[in-house]
């Protein structure tokens, strides 16, 4: 592909606190692509860094090092007015409606904001534009005349999505914008999701530890543990043919029907802490097949099955089984 | 779907229950205060420092007084209504003026204590454990002492009582909301500053500044009282509820009226003012509005 990536984000590191023995490393080195139009969804357990993440792709942090390129040039800092103008192309859809709503105004007054702030038109085309706005995500207008403490949890959702779509943003990135909602809603909601992908053509980036979720909305998947991406493909290979053991483990872990899967793999050992890193592969101690090169080195991000599918695993079989290479290793 | 819209509907239908008897009371008083505030000068019978030594310490109506003068004179024969009711007007004005200037001082360092972080957020809030270590009488005097007297002095002093309390509760609110809540939201929509703290911030928080502002009014009512007793507060000719108590200590044992009449104002002022905003403090939890 030639084309110009929307999002490029290259070595991402946010480290949290400064004191050098409690500093959290919540973003370790990513490397990441999103093409316009396109829906990522990023995946991990709670912790791994995927909301950092997010908040550094949109410009909300600022990473202590690598580099996030919008469009093929870099964001300016946040909280500067050329930022400010910048966040008509990039919206956030947040986890909690509630408290991302003020609670004073009413829906269809906070879905215009957006269009006030970036001087969209006249109070007339701002008026039709609510209104196309409110009746693309499925709210009426009475609803957009009350208060957010009068709506449903899905319809706040709702709500939010519709001021995140005001500006037509190119990029939307959604933090866990389900997981406030029961499991109905949440289908209604991740379908609307689907369909105003495909009205509007914007790129989603969907952070979510619902695996279910993900599958439902995303064209590819990123798996992330403790700030690392650890495999990267179309959603369809990363979640029916995992490769790296941690994404295995959690796709096992997913309740179906019929209760938990049996023959689920149980992880074992503590979840991580991101103050202590060990050297190596970060998932290294609870990885049931680990061989010594695990704890040694960290492994490099390599094509597995097709070049779009990329894992980080030593384990990788390269030409050997995981047992050739652990021999040549030792 | 719809019979739930149905249902909240007739519960937001629901006809607000009325306050109280003793809220409905305290909020009458005061409008009557605000009232006799504002058109009282005009009210009143004579000329509050008129001076008339023949009609010395007349009790009022009921206690052996005459309709000349219905509250009673003073010790030197001055009509009590008319100074009663110019007193009212200058402690209300005092203390309305007052409490309005600290809430917005306080609240305006709190918001920017929030907004800037850092060096400026530390030296406010240094200002504010100042003022809050500070006994308030004695930096009142040391103002007071070293400026000089005058209404708009006095008042920016009062002002100063309680303004930190503001400061603390915007700065605290405004930073819970930047971090994980609407203003949080509406800042990456990109917004300016100063559209998040007005339009967004200032509404949410305004019912809590409200409540302790009814909490500030009445202290500062006191304290405007306590250094006009002093002497240290409004100057004669002036007259306020606070230097007529100090005027009446003389007599309390001949004349108690004097001393009576306008304590019994204070003390219902405050009162009621408390009350009012027990009331609306209740009335703010329950719509959710904090």
């Amino acid at each position: 592909m030639t084309a110009v990536p929307l999002v490029e984000a290259r070595d991402l590191v946010k480290t949290y606190g400064s004191r050098r023995q409690h500093a959290v490393r919540a973003v370790n080195g990513v490397t990441l692509k999103l093409m316009r139009g396109e829906t990522l969804g990023l995946a991990g357990e709670s912790g791994c860094g995927k909301s950092t993440l997010g908040r550094l792709l949109l410009g909300l942090e600022a990473a202590d090092s690598g580099s996030v390129d919008f469009n093929g040039s870099p964001l300016a800092p946040a909280g500067t007015a050329e930022w400010r103008r910048s966040r008509a192309r990039m919206q956030m859809v947040f986890q909690d409606p509630l408290s991302a709503l003020d609670r004073l105004l009413p829906i269809a007054t906070q879905v215009r904001e957006p269009l006030v702030i970036h001087k969209f038109g006249s109070q007339a085309q701002m008026d039709e534009r609510v209104a196309d706005l409110l009746n693309a995500v499925g709210l009426t207008a009475a609803q957009g005349r009350r208060l957010p403490g009068e709506l449903s949890g899905g319809q706040r959702q709702r709500a939010v999505l519709a001021r995140a779509l005001a500006t037509s943003p190119d990029l939307l990135v959604c933090d866990e914008p389900t997981s406030a909602l029961d499991m109905l809603v949440q289908a209604q909601v991740l379908d609307l999701f689907a369909e105003i992908q495909s009205a509007s053509g914007v790129a989603i980036l969907f952070i979510s530890h619902d695996l279910r979720a993900l599958r439902r909305v995303s064209d590819r998947v990123a798996v992330m543990y403790l700030g690392s991406i650890v495999e990267e493909g179309p959603a369809r290979q990363v979640l029916e043919a995992p490769r790296h053991p941690y994404t295995q483990a959690l796709i096992s872990s997913v309740p179906g029907v019929h209760g938990l899967n049996p023959h689920r793999i149980l992880l074992g050992g503590e979840p991580p802490s991101p103050t202590q890193r060990r050297p190596g592969c970060a998932f290294h101690p609870r990885c049931a097949s680990a061989v010594q090169a695990c704890g040694q080195t960290v492994p490099a991000f390599r094509p597995a099955s097709s070049p779009s599918h990329r894992v980080a695993c030593h384990l990788l079989p390269t030409g050997g089984t995981p047992a050739a290479i652990a021999r040549t290793v030792a | 779907m719809s019979d739930a819209v149905k249902q909240e509907e007739r519960l937001g239908m629901e006809p607000r229950r009325l306050p109280s008897a003793s809220i409905c009371c305290a909020i009458g008083w005061l409008g009557l205060l605000l009232a006799l505030g504002l058109f009282g000068r005009w009210l009143a019978p004579y000329d509050h420092t008129a001076i008339d030594l023949l009609d010395r310490l007349t009790p009022p109506v009921g206690f052996g007084g005459s309709f000349a003068h219905p509250l009673g004179t003073d010790e030197l024969g001055r009509d009590l209504l008319s100074r009663l009711l110019v007193s009212i007007q200058m402690s209300v004005l005092i203390a309305c003026g007052a409490t309005l200037l600290g809430a917005i001082l306080g609240t305006l360092l709190g918001f920017l204590a929030a907004h800037a972080r850092g060096t400026v957020e530390q030296a406010i809030l240094a200002l504010v454990d100042f003022q809050a270590t500070m006994p308030f009488l004695i930096l009142a005097l040391a103002i007071l002492a070293f400026i000089g007297n005058s209404l708009v002095i006095f008042m920016g002093l009062l002002a100063l009582h309680g303004w930190e309390r503001y400061a603390r509760i915007a700065r605290g609110l405004a930073l819970s909301a930047n971090t994980q809540g609407y203003a949080g939201a509406v800042w990456q929509l990109g917004a300016s500053p100063a559209r998040i703290y007005l339009v967004h911030i200032l509404p949410n928080v305004m019912a809590t500044l409200i409540v302790s502002m009814t909490i500030a009014f009445p202290e500062i009512v006191l304290v405007e009282s306590g250094l006009s007793f002093l002497g240290l507060g409004v100057q004669p000719p002036a007259t306020s509820l606070g230097s007529m108590v100090g005027n009446g200590r003389d007599y309390l044992a001949t004349a108690p009226w004097i001393l009576i009449i306008p304590a019994a104002t204070i003390s219902l002022m405050a009162l009621s003012v408390s009350l009012v905003g027990d009331w609306l403090r209740d009335r703010f939890e329950r719509t959710g509005l904090r």
